[in-house]
């Protein structure tokens, strides 16, 4: 055995003598823990009943794990385990053999590696799973948008963006921007350009100066940046605003603008974070000129964030995340749980007329949101509410009509990802309580189907393939 | 706080309470989320979700002989989504943010803390599988577990991570490697 195997054999005695040798539960985290334990089985309670009129049940299925409910109607749960990933992910990939009931292209992205590992990008289709034969080498690379006639993937990796063309089989690096990175890419509705944002890289972020390969190319800073395109060779790499934005710029379905909640940074107390430089406004930048029109979103009654606006497939509207105010919570007010609650949520803004519709809202501490999910025909939205502070806040995944009204589904847990099948009212989340797992929801009129798909190895992302991806 | 209440018409189990679990379980979730995150305050942060999803998840970890694995399993996962999380992301590209010293929340004035502060040093993949294996003494199969890959992935990792250390540790020259 050599010294250091020996000194290994030995580590606990030597952590515990040194590193963790303050380390241990205080009284005051384990009332911390209890008293989150409590509320969190308070604000479960909350957010279960959905009820429209008498009789309508919340369905919880012992050991299923999942509560659905719906307005009007009792959704039935369906939790399936349709198929476990054989182990040793890289190995078993030609065995795949995946098929929820009547999938069509969903694409998984497993990272067996892990933080900074390589990943692997898999085609789930009709029974059979292809391995992509793409390079990804990072961590945070984050988002993966297949092109809207599924045939180009755009990815990240390394602090730059690549699109794969499955016809030809080659990957392009369309940004090639050493000391920049982007993230957050969506394709144009005419598939010919890809907007992102764009930001100089951080301390710690790119190449360590002695490291073999790619170990330790990890995000440090923030999501975000400028509002850029580019064309998908990668010509025309345009920086379209000097203001900058954390959540992805969205297209109007004529691909001619595009339209982005400016942010700035807030200082002070835990976390820090973004929220807007002006209140309440959402700026559209036309891509051809690069003017910027600011439109208010009156919102009224003092809302001063909006954030994470995503168009409507008939372009008459954007939905945005608002919020009567943007402070954060100190960490203080989080852990004595005096943070206070400010009405918050979700809501359509009418870009003729300025009118403006709440769809969803809620009283909790201020914590910006991600962008509402438009299904393909305009007529329901994703909402995910994740836990992203200590707060102990509700956790759901959300189905609302864009008219309003109650949920249509509510999903309890914690959620990422989330993404509409092209065509269709069926989501795909991955399930980060019970990972590596992916939940489908199938939503219809009175009833939603919930099935569970397991993976080998970590979901690093996933996106659904318009098409036959051929 | 009771746990978890048995199921009607099974076997009654010894009764869990959340305080059991956090007192037979907490310091090593503590100590893993404080390796993986290297800051205690997410690592706190880190700790009451874990307990609390234990809490919630009560019916999945009925059976004590599984209970560690899982903790374990959660945290090394929500310290793995802390790490490349939206709302840690949203921290500020403007300001000029310091990394966390390790040195300043970990073992800041112990004694030669050098393997055990290598290990933190490490790339955080390898750093979980090193730390899991030898500091929580896990067989490489459980490791593959709680880490979701295979166990050929974690020898891997574990070979990697050993020769790290071994580089880290003849730079600082503290002993013979």
């Amino acid at each position: 055995m050599s010294d250091l195997e020996a000194r290994l054999a030995d580590l606990r005695r030597e952590a515990d003598a040194t590193i963790f040798v303050d380390v241990a539960v205080t009284p005051e985290l384990r009332e911390r823990v209890v008293r989150a334990a409590l509320a969190s089985a308070d604000a479960a309670e909350r957010v279960q009943p959905v009820r429209r009129r008498a009789g309508t049940r919340v369905v919880r299925r012992r050991g299923a794990g999942v509560v659905a409910a719906t307005a009007g109607v009792v959704l039935v749960a369906v939790l399936a385990v349709v198929q476990v990933w054989p182990g040793g992910t890289r190995a078993a990939s030609a065995a795949l053999t995946v098929k929820p009931a009547d999938a069509r292209y969903l694409v998984a992205i497993a990272d067996p590696h892990s933080l900074a590992g390589s990943t692997d990008v898999v085609v789930l289709a009709d029974g059979v799973s292809d391995r992509i034969p793409v390079e990804i080498d990072s961590a945070s690379a984050l988002t993966y948008r297949w092109s809207p006639d599924g045939r180009r993937l755009v990815f990240g990796n390394r602090g730059d963006l690549f699109v794969f063309d499955s016809t030809t089989g080659r990957t392009t690096n369309v940004t090639r921007t050493p000391r920049r990175w982007e993230l957050l890419p969506s394709w144009s509705p005419d598939g010919t350009m890809i907007a992102f944002t764009s930001r100089p890289l951080d301390r710690g972020e790119g190449p360590p100066p002695e490291a073999p390969a790619s170990l330790d190319w990890v995000m440090v800073g923030a999501f975000g940046g400028n509002p850029t395109v580019t064309r998908i060779d990668g010509r025309g790499y345009r920086v379209v605003s000097d203001e900058t934005t954390t959540s992805a710029p969205t297209w109007s379905p004529d691909s001619t603008t595009l339209a982005f909640a400016s942010d700035g940074v807030v200082e002070g107390d835990v976390p820090a974070t973004a929220s807007n430089r002006r209140d309440g406004t959402i700026s559209l930048a036309n891509v051809a000129t690069g003017a910027v029109r600011v439109v208010a979103t009156r919102l009224g009654r003092g809302a001063r964030y909006v954030g994470a606006p995503t168009w409507s497939p008939t372009g008459s509207e954007l939905a945005v995340f608002f919020s009567d105010s943007d402070r954060f919570p100190s960490r203080d007010e989080v852990l004595q749980g005096h943070a206070p609650a400010v009405r918050q949520g979700w809501a359509l803004l009418d870009l003729d007329t300025g009118d403006i519709s709440v769809i969803h809202s809620y009283e909790a501490p201020f914590v910006p949101r991600g962008p509402a999910r438009w299904s393909d025909d305009g007529t329901l939205l994703a909402l995910l509410l994740r836990q992203e502070t200590a707060i102990a806040e509700p956790s759901e995944l959300l189905v609302v009509r864009r008219g309003g009204g109650p949920p249509v589904l509510r999903l309890p847990g914690v959620f990422s990802h989330v993404d509409w099948e092209p065509g269709a009212h069926r989501l795909a989340a991955r399930d980060d309580l019970r990972p590596p797992s992916v939940v489908l929801l199938g939503v219809g009129d009175e009833r939603a189907r919930v099935e569970q798909l397991r993976f080998d190895g970590e979901i690093d992302g996933l996106a659904w393939r318009a098409g036959n991806g051929s | 706080m009771t746990l978890a209440a048995p199921p009607a018409g099974e076997t009654t189990p010894p009764e869990l309470t959340l305080d059991d679990l956090v007192e037979r379980h907490g310091d090593a979730v503590l100590r893993l989320a404080c390796a993986m995150l290297r800051d205690r305050a997410l690592a706190e942060d880190v700790f009451q979700d874990v307990f609390v999803r234990a809490f919630r998840s009560a019916e999945t970890i009925r059976d004590p002989a599984a209970v560690r694995s899982w903790l374990l399993t959660v945290t090394a996962n929500r310290c793995r989504d802390e790490l490349r999380s939206w709302s840690r992301r949203h921290v500020s590209y403007v300001a000029d943010v310091p990394e966390p010293d390790v040195r300043q929340d970990l073992g800041a004035d112990s004694p030669d803390p050098g393997l055990a502060l290598a290990v933190l040093d490490l790339p955080p993949r390898f750093r979980e599988v090193i730390l899991l294996h030898y500091y929580f003494e896990l067989p490489v199969a459980d490791v593959a577990r709680v880490v979701g890959v295979s166990p050929v992935t974690v020898r891997t990792r574990l070979h990697r991570g050993r020769a790290a250390l071994r580089g880290a540790l003849a730079k600082e020259g503290s002993t013979d490697v």
